[in-house]
């Protein structure tokens, strides 16, 4: 008995899983214009903010040549104020290079998550594209140019995230 | 609060650059010392992996010498038990560096080892030591535990005092505490992306 009551718990929770996988499905599909205009815009904000963060990865990048010699200058400054002596002056040299070459890596790691969290907020928006075609009171050419925008939208992921890969030269 | 972590980290580090040990102002030592290890001003240090002590060592009175040296304490303890006539002056010292900040030149040329230090009338003497170094100007990290020992003379025939100033700094653990506010701090901010993302589809879910 116990065996049955059990198996039969397992198979109203597999239904109940299902059921809520359907619904995530359906609620897209069946979304309203507000909703649609929500992922659009969510998506965008999230896309705005990785793509920030890319671009300041790789201005960092751009410019760690600039701080290293600014930083190296301040070094011997530091030493010749007498602030530290000739050991600490060596220590804070390689320490300077070190991070001047973090610097020069960091947007292989800042880059590509930021490439995965802008292509994360284009899906959003693809998604309220593919809303805005679904509904059915909404005027047809604006449909049609909501799917064709989805389209060029997915198409842009698949681009991006297929296309070219990130790399670094560490001179 | 995880961007504050990330920003106090370096500016905390920096205040724990340096920990003062020892500071002796205007400090009495006998003449005698000179030729006895019983006599010598000892001041004993740990040093520990990648660690630096920091020692600025002055005398400012007239007809006075005062000299560092720095050995392992194991040599200063056999020196001190045999006691022999001379010996603080015949005992060699590890080598430690002596900085001279010169702006007319690279810092390079102005970094160098010695074993001793003899510093007369307003002579002021910037030295790290590591542990051990060759002459030259290299020193490097040996762990254990060592003595700073001062002695010196004073050629006024009515005084035996020699006074000198020394001051004694280790490495604080500043880079320990900028590792921890850091990964604290990264930590944070992970959490609070992992939160507002968790939070985002429970909102699309519930519709």
């Amino acid at each position: 008995m116990a065996k049955k009551s059990s198996s039969k718990k397992e198979t109203i929770k597999e239904d109940t899983k299902e059921d809520k996988e359907v619904d995530i499905w359906e609620k897209l599909i069946d979304m309203d214009r507000r909703k649609a205009t929500k992922f659009i815009i969510g998506g965008m904000i999230i896309a705005i903010i990785f793509g920030t963060i890319a671009l300041t990865s790789i201005s960092l990048a751009n410019n760690s040549y600039d701080w290293e010699n600014y930083m190296l200058h301040e070094n011997d400054l530091g030493y010749w104020r007498g602030d530290y002596g000739y050991q600490e002056y060596l220590e804070r040299d390689k320490e300077i290079y070190a991070r001047a070459d973090w610097m020069r890596f960091q947007p292989v790691i800042f880059e590509n998550i930021a490439r995965i969290g802008v292509n994360l907020g284009l899906i959003f928006v693809m998604v309220g594209f593919i809303g805005y075609s679904a509904d059915e009171d909404m005027d047809p050419k604006k449909r049609q140019l909501s799917f064709l925008l989805a389209a060029l939208i997915i198409t842009i992921v698949m681009f991006t995230a297929l296309s070219s890969g990130v790399t670094i030269t560490i001179k | 609060m995880g961007l504050l972590f990330l920003i106090l980290g370096p500016i905390v580090g920096e205040m724990a650059e340096k920990v003062l040990i020892h500071d002796e102002s205007n400090k009495l030592v006998d003449q005698e010392s000179e030729k006895s290890f019983h006599n010598v001003d000892p001041y004993e240090i740990n040093i520990k992996k990648n660690q630096k002590i920091t020692i600025k060592f002055s005398v400012y009175s007239q007809n006075v010498t005062a000299s560092l040296k720095i050995v392992g304490k194991g040599l200063f303890d056999s020196e001190y038990q045999k006691n022999d006539t001379y010996g603080p002056q015949n005992v060699s010292g590890r080598y430690f560096l002596i900085s001279r900040p010169t702006w007319s030149g690279d810092p390079s040329q102005y970094g160098y080892t010695q074993t001793v230090v003899s510093c007369v009338q307003d002579d002021f003497y910037y030295i790290e030591f590591m542990g051990d170094g060759s002459s030259g100007n290299t020193i490097w990290n040996e762990p254990g535990d060592y003595v700073i020992f001062v002695y010196g003379s004073n050629s006024f025939n009515m005084s035996t005092e020699v006074i000198y100033n020394i001051e004694i700094y280790k490495d604080g653990p500043s880079i320990q505490i900028k590792k921890w506010f850091s990964s604290i701090g990264w930590a944070l901010i992970i959490i609070a992306g992992l939160v507002i993302i968790n939070n985002s589809i429970k909102k699309i879910r519930s519709g």
